[in-house]
């Protein structure tokens, strides 16, 4: 059997096995004959289906502990229904407002410990599973690709929530013909529990991947059980919020859509982050595990700088300029949420390696625009570090512009001075300036330090992050070490100096305060100038990485792909073809 | 429908160059190079710990390399890992089966794995059915399987995607004596299919009837590679060679203790015993002297040495 006719082999060894799918409905009843096409179609279909998908379904709705937990999301709706009912007694008839509502957040409850702890869970254990049983390897050298793998996780977890919700589904029926709860209070409290469960299912898998390693799992597997019963109070609370906020909640205004798609956007944006994160995990090291999460953590940027203009240009018409001032605090989480974002972004990114394997340099940018943009998504710790600072740089850019256009309208203006003149302004842009200083200037020291490190010893990525950490950790303490030598016990909560110009929490936190503005400005002047060298000093292992250029497939590999890319001959089976 | 791979390079199908893979200061493989052709069969021979799995591992693409690469069918194992997976399939020294199902959803979650769909994948699922004889035990859960059946199930598992290349480690290792021929007479079926057999085994008798060339690996550096009489003679710098000679053998013996290169003779009877340090050219040469000097040369043969005796000879029985 050669690999060139290995179909022909097959079929001279073993006859080819009879299709009776369509052969079924030739000469049947109308009747039978629908339903055997009905059949091959769904023989068709089932063929399109990840395999990932079709194994875990097969083993998961037999094991016992799929069993046992449907069994007793069963039992528990039951007793609730008996339960409940008889707490609220004959009045059930009459004040359906209450009985609605109190019947939901106990069938919710049942519902949400399946969603949001066996589920997740249940995925987390799917991948410890295949270390366990030994199968994780001979699944990683079939011609799965990690995405196939990942999503044949995600899509058992997602076929198991619904399971489990139509179980509880005629149970929430019951909840809205009590009344005292609306139907899209039900949808939107489902839907947000569906969508954490998903987003946690995601994360799980995440740390999956993570466990396969014998040393990480006792750890992430505590991590994890942690994780989903903090998420559950959080969940549940939010679900009560939404039931008990539901009177308020106005679903006929476009406001209140435009937030749901804000927080599904977002949600989304992570989600499909953390897949990414677990589909590179499981790829082989030689391919480009980089851009594609490159590529999603600048989307999630843009998302949110897309979220944030709408909002400017809400607030700049004209029926709502009295919201100035709400505009330039708005900047601030604006500043925080993505320092925070391309500071651990930038930490991952900077903890990778300098080295480019040949497959990887296949797929490098050639032409001058292409390298001087696509650079920058291609793998490397330099390449990662020019990312991050070049996305916090379009941040304060974007900060600065608003800034601007608030300053240089005049209605604007005198609304956004109105209580507190040109502070606002001042601190803001003083924030902004540090944050990027400070993300620029650890993230570029880490990056150097990694670099030594990797000279002597072996440091994965972990180890790199963990760096990135430290040090921010060190620029912290070691101020209050020094004032602790120097100075005296307790003379060190004396207030903010330049000592603590290190320190991004206390100095960003001091900004804030107008009393310290002389020392704030200082302490900008040291950090972007900190920050600046350390860029500098980062631009030799800029210019190697940019100096990889794009090698050419083997031949071999050439010739494969030109025979792939031919179309098999269909071979005639009938005197017809 | 699976890519299946429709060109074949020239060269040999497996060619491992320098290969290292240290972990730490552990060498677990130091700078092996060899090659195999297509359809030999390859035994992979070494003590424990002599670098045979993380070899094969590297080869199937589960581990990388430190230094080096290898080649599957003229692609390389680090940066063309997809294209070496189809083109091979390897059987590891585990199991891995899965709970909660049967003979045939192991096979077809495989199958399906590789890319077969459809009526490629139920042929292939027969064909494998067929060639590992599990068809009886088509719906039996895989935790009822023995040993052997398991293993007969791993192999069908290895060679569902029709691969050009099987690597097996230790696939008999833990079977009894039935299973163990039953398993070799389904890899010489293999072979004589034309498949290359990368194997891995310490039955070393096994090894030698069934394969066209070994390596003989200790402390992750290849001792020997070559077909096992190349390697009996690299390895035989001296013979033991019996000779009957008609009329006795103590003239004989006699004659030979004058010569140069023969040792540790002993005569008895028609039948005269020595040590001869040489290769076979200088064998045949000594039984043309033999005989012009007038002995009756009945029988001249010398004692090869068996895989065994070399592997003891070329191995100094360390490991890492």
């Amino acid at each position: 059997m050669r690999q060139t006719g290995n179909q022909s082999t097959m079929a001279s060894v073993s006859p080819i096995p009879q299709i009776v799918e369509e052969g079924a409905a030739v000469g049947a009843p109308p009747a039978f004959a629908r339903w055997a096409k009905l059949g091959a179609w769904l023989e068709r279909m089932g063929e399109r289906l990840n395999p990932i998908l079709v194994k875990e379904c097969r083993q998961s709705l037999k094991s016992r502990q799929f069993a046992i937990t449907f069994a007793l999301v069963l039992a528990a709706c039951w007793l609730w229904s008996i339960f409940g009912v008889t707490l609220i007694g004959p009045s059930i008839y009459y004040s359906g407002a209450a009985a609605g509502t109190k019947m939901f957040e106990g069938y919710f409850f049942i519902l949400a410990v399946a969603l949001l702890i066996v589920v997740p869970f249940g995925a987390f254990r799917s991948l410890a599973d295949e270390r366990d049983d030994r199968t994780f390897e001979l699944l990683a050298i079939t011609t799965l690709r990690p995405r196939q793998i990942v999503a044949g996780k995600l899509g058992s977890a997602i076929i198991q929530m619904l399971v489990y919700l139509s179980a509880v589904s005629p149970c929430l029926g019951f909840t809205y013909l009590l009344r005292g709860i609306e139907l899209p209070t039900i949808l939107l409290a489902l839907g947000y529990c569906l969508l954490t469960s998903v987003g946690l299912s995601i994360l799980c898998l995440l740390a999956g991947t993570v466990a396969l390693a014998r040393q990480w799992y006792s750890l992430l597997s505590a991590l994890m059980v942690l994780l989903l019963i903090g998420n559950f109070g959080f969940t549940i609370s939010g679900e009560v919020g939404i039931v008990m906020g539901s009177s308020v909640l106005n679903y006929g205004s476009a406001d209140f859509w435009h937030a749901v798609g804000g927080f599904l956007l977002a949600h989304v944006s992570y989600d499909t982050l953390f897949f990414l994160a677990a589909t590179a995990r499981l790829t082989f090291p030689s391919e480009n595990r980089s851009t594609p999460l490159r590529i999603a953590m600048l989307s999630q940027h843009l998302l949110l700088t897309f979220a944030f203009a709408w909002f400017v240009t809400r607030i700049a018409s004209n029926a709502t300029r009295e919201l100035a001032p709400m505009l330039i605090e708005s900047l601030t989480p604006y500043c925080i949420l993505l320092t925070i974002h391309w500071y651990v972004m930038g930490a991952f990114m900077t903890g990778e390696t300098s080295q480019l394997s040949d497959r990887a340099k296949r797929g490098l940018p050639q032409s001058f625009v292409g390298r001087a943009i696509l650079t920058w998504f291609t793998p490397g710790s330099a390449t990662g570090y020019v990312f991050a600072v070049a996305n916090l740089l379009a941040m304060t850019l974007v900060v600065h512009a608003v800034l601007l256009y608030v300053w240089l309208d005049p209605g604007l203006r005198m609304q956004a001075t109105l209580s507190a003149g040109r502070a606002n302004f001042d601190r803001t842009s003083q924030l902004n300036l540090l944050l990027f200083g400070y993300a620029a200037f650890y993230l570029g020291l880490g990056r150097i330090v990694t670099g030594a490190l990797r000279r002597v010893a072996t440091v994965r990525m972990a180890g790199a992050v963990m760096l990135n950490v430290l040090l921010v950790l060190v620029g912290c303490i070691t101020p209050l070490l020094i004032e602790e030598i120097f100075a005296g016990r307790g003379r060190w909560s004396s207030g903010y100096s330049l000592l603590y110009v290190f320190n991004p929490f206390y100095s960003i936190s001091s900004s804030q305060s107008s009393a310290l503005s002389g020392q704030i400005e200082l302490a900008l002047v040291i950090v972007l100038g900190s920050a600046s060298v350390v860029f500098l000093a980062n631009l030799r292992a800029v210019a190697a990485e940019l100096r990889r250029t794009r090698v050419a497939a083997p031949e071999r590999v050439a010739e494969d792909d030109a025979a792939l890319a031919v179309k098999p001959v269909a071979i005639p089976v009938t005197p017809w073809d | 429908m699976i890519s299946t791979p429709s060109t074949t390079s020239s060269g040999p199908i497996i060619e491992v160059r320098h290969l290292c893979r240290y972990f730490d200061r552990a060498k677990a493989v130091d700078d092996i190079s060899f090659s195999v052709k297509r359809g030999q069969v390859f035994g992979y021979i070494g003590p424990n710990g002599a670098g045979k799995t993380t070899s094969m591992r590297i080869l199937s693409t589960l581990d990388q390399p430190t230094s080096g690469d290898a080649y599957v069918d003229g692609f390389s194992v680090v940066d063309d890992p997809d294209r070496v997976r189809r083109r091979l399939g390897f059987m590891p020294d585990y199991f891995g089966t899965y709970s909660n199902m049967n003979v045939v959803e192991y096979l077809d979650f495989f199958a399906r794995s590789y890319g077969l769909r459809g009526d490629d994948r139920r042929r292939a699922l027969n064909y494998v059915m067929d060639f590992t004889q599990l068809e009886s035990l088509r719906y039996k859960p895989i935790g009822g399987l023995s040993k052997g059946m398991k293993q007969r199930l791993c192999l069908g598992r290895t060679m569902v995607h029709d691969p050009a290349v099987l690597v097996l480690d230790e696939p008999a290792a833990g079977l009894d004596p039935r299973a163990r021929i039953e398993l070799r007479e389904m890899i010489g079926r293999l072979a004589s299919d034309g498949k290359t057999v990368l194997i891995s085994s310490h039955i070393l008798t096994e090894l030698a009837e069934m394969c066209d060339i070994v390596g003989i690996i200790e402390l992750g550096k290849m001792l020997a590679v070559g077909s096992v009489a190349d390697i009996q003679r690299s390895q035989q710098r001296h013979s033991q060679i019996r000779v009957r000679a008609l009329g006795g053998a103590r003239p004989l013996a006699a004659w030979l203790g004058e010569r140069d290169g023969i040792r540790q003779i002993t005569a008895e009877g028609e039948t005269a015993t020595f040590i001869h340090d040489g290769d076979e050219q200088s064998e045949a040469d000594l039984l043309r002297d033999m005989i012009a000097a007038g002995f009756r040369v009945a029988a001249f043969g010398s004692q090869t040495k068996s895989l065994e005796d070399v592997f003891m000879q070329v191995t100094a029985g360390k490991v890492q």
